[in-house]
């Protein structure tokens, strides 16, 4: 990770050392420990009112909606799941995501490789091409993409949205994964394939140990991309029963508007397996986004 | 980079099908159907080519003034992320107790939806809402946010902010790390001040991916707003806060004019490419005269 080379570099400096320092430590430090903390505070308190919130009911929520919740009331929930199908939905959208990130990573993998440690004529012409993809706005397909489907009878089928998904993530995933590969040692796969084995099986063997965490980067930020879609969603997978969480959650505000702690309890749904995601993969996340600026 | 013998080759084709046909099929197939549709109106089933029709109707149309105009205005986040990105890059870099935590936080809501952010500040500046109640504590009057466009931009505009300084933050804090440390020693020794340090040493040494995030958040406000505006105000009062992205959506599938909406969407693609030549320009300039 970037920040830890700095972290060492600056160790290795040995920065805390002078005396003058010391005062000019806690002077400047202690400042900017409290602005951040107030940003900090700002970032998350958005985020504490929505899950305090969904645990109040209504009336609670208009008498006291600073406070914690006198009692730990679960029936936002218990109306999600009966009345507005939520379950069916974070199912819906568990499967989507599943299959078009798993998609996702066989594809671009196997081509990245290729790409990155193979000479093959027009190899340059193609990794050019896949970048110039990334540019292209998802709008200027939302349109072709619906009446090509309609014509396959693929609305409402879970494989329209699989392959849309699929598709938008393919430019950004096989160019961070190229990159990435190339900067395996081309003698670990040579080595791999000295007794005449395939070229498959010195992928399987060097490359996709020693890519995993790029691979695994990419699995987590297509992952988030796909969880948050919204447009694409709703148009391609209109039935109530297919539809996905965002969408469904976008969908339910008409009817929600004046049951806020409802509401709040829907948004929680959609934003905590997300926000564990970072919790859990922050340090993949982090490198991954930061790479190619960092040295 | 592996000598490839023939089978090797072989390989590398194979490897790549698979993502050249589905790019093929899903991207490119579509780009170039888009492009005819824009040329077309539809009857049904069959297509009837009415040159630029669609786009003369477009041009001639006040509405698609208007929702351009607001993509325009829309543009104000990008100094506002930039600057919030960097006062978050800048203080995070000094290593305070608990920077990473800080850093983790900091980039929590760029992974929430901008369906769930757009509705948790619909709910924010709700007429009966937390800000409003704020400001009677104050004794001031309610202001109804998001029934007058000027407000509601301006709350969108905040929401847009909150949920894009952290990845703003961790490009820049990137670029920061390459700065060699011995440079703020030197700078140190010298007697710099904190702020002198940060003033002459940082901001020059990360206007790279100042740029970067520049261009990645022009591209951002012409492209995905969607998610804020459907929830947030679809698009309304009016078309007072409807963004070109909405209007795409609203043309195909609410008046169901498929041939304007994919007249709108070239014009949208030809704009940010048209506005990410210009940011290169500049900043082409920029370098220059440094």
């Amino acid at each position: 990770m970037a920040v830890d080379t700095q972290h060492r570099q600056r160790a290795l400096v040995g920065m805390p050392t002078l005396p003058a320092h010391a005062s000019e430590q806690l002077r400047v430090k202690l400042p900017i420990f409290l602005v951040l903390l107030a940003i900090a505070v700002s970032t998350v308190y958005p985020l504490l009112f929505l899950a305090l919130n969904a645990l109040k009911d209504r009336t609670e929520y208009y008498a006291n909606a600073y406070g914690l919740p006198r009692e730990l009331y679960l029936g936002n929930f218990t109306v999600l799941v009966e009345n507005y199908n939520i379950v069916r939905a974070l199912l819906n959208s568990v499967f989507v995501t599943g299959v078009a990130v798993t998609a996702t990573l066989l594809i671009a993998t196997i081509a990245s490789f290729a790409l990155a440690k193979i000479d093959f004529l027009g190899r340059q012409v193609l990794f050019a091409l896949i970048v110039a993809f990334l540019l292209v706005p998802g709008q200027v397909l939302l349109i072709p993409i619906y009446l090509l489907f309609s014509r396959l009878d693929l609305i409402n089928n879970y494989l329209s949205v699989i392959l849309i998904y699929t598709a938008l993530a393919l430019p950004f995933g096989t160019f961070f994964l190229t990159s990435s590969f190339r900067a395996i040692p081309t003698e670990l796969i040579e080595a791999a394939r000295i007794d005449g084995a395939s070229l498959f099986y010195a992928f399987r063997t060097v490359v996709l140990p020693i890519g995993s965490p790029s691979i695994m980067t990419l699995a987590v930020l297509s992952f988030l991309t796909m969880w948050n879609e919204l447009l694409l969603g709703m148009m391609l997978l209109p039935d109530e029963s297919k539809r996905l969480l965002t969408p469904t959650i976008a969908l339910l505000l008409g009817r929600l508007l004046t049951n806020q702690p409802l509401l709040m309890a829907a948004l929680l749904i959609s934003s905590v397996p997300t926000i564990l995601m970072l919790i859990v993969f922050s340090r993949y996340l982090i490198r991954g986004i930061t790479l190619g600026f960092g040295k | 980079m592996l000598t490839a013998r023939r089978q090797d080759r072989a390989f590398a084709y194979l490897a790549v099908l698979p993502a050249c046909l589905v790019l093929a099929a899903l991207l490119v197939y579509p780009i170039v159907y888009s492009v005819i549709l824009s040329f077309s109106r539809l009857h049904g089933l069959s297509t009837e080519l009415v040159g630029l029709a669609n786009y003369t109707g477009l041009l001639w149309d006040e509405d698609f003034w208007r929702v351009l105009l607001n993509n325009f205005i829309f543009l104000i986040s990008v100094p506002l992320i930039l600057l919030a990105s960097l006062i978050c890059a800048v203080l995070i870099y000094e290593q305070v107790w608990g920077w990473q935590v800080f850093r983790v936080i900091f980039f929590v809501p760029s992974v929430i939806s901008s369906v769930v952010i757009g509705l948790l500040f619909r709910n924010f500046f709700a007429f009966d809402g937390p800000v409003n109640q704020l400001l009677g504590s104050f004794g001031m009057p309610p202001v109804d946010w998001m029934s007058t466009g000027s407000t509601a931009i301006a709350v969108i505009l905040l929401a847009l902010v909150w949920s894009s300084f952290g990845y703003g933050m961790l490009i820049l804090l990137a670029g920061m790390a390459a700065i060699d440390p011995h440079v703020y020693e030197a700078a140190r020794l010298d007697g710099a001040s904190w702020g002198q340090r940060v003033r002459d040493i940082t901001l020059p040494l990360i206007a790279k991916p100042m740029r970067f995030l520049s261009i990645i958040n022009v591209i951002y406000t012409f492209t995905s707003l969607f998610g804020f505006i459907f929830v947030m105000t679809s698009g309304g009062p009016g078309y007072e806060t409807t963004t070109v992205d909405y209007f795409i959506y609203l043309k195909a599938f609410v008046g169901f004019d498929l041939g304007a909406g994919a007249a709108l969407a070239v014009m949208l693609f030809l704009i940010v490419l048209l506005l990410t030549i210009v940011q290169f320009r500049i900043f082409a300039v920029d370098e220059g005269t440094q």
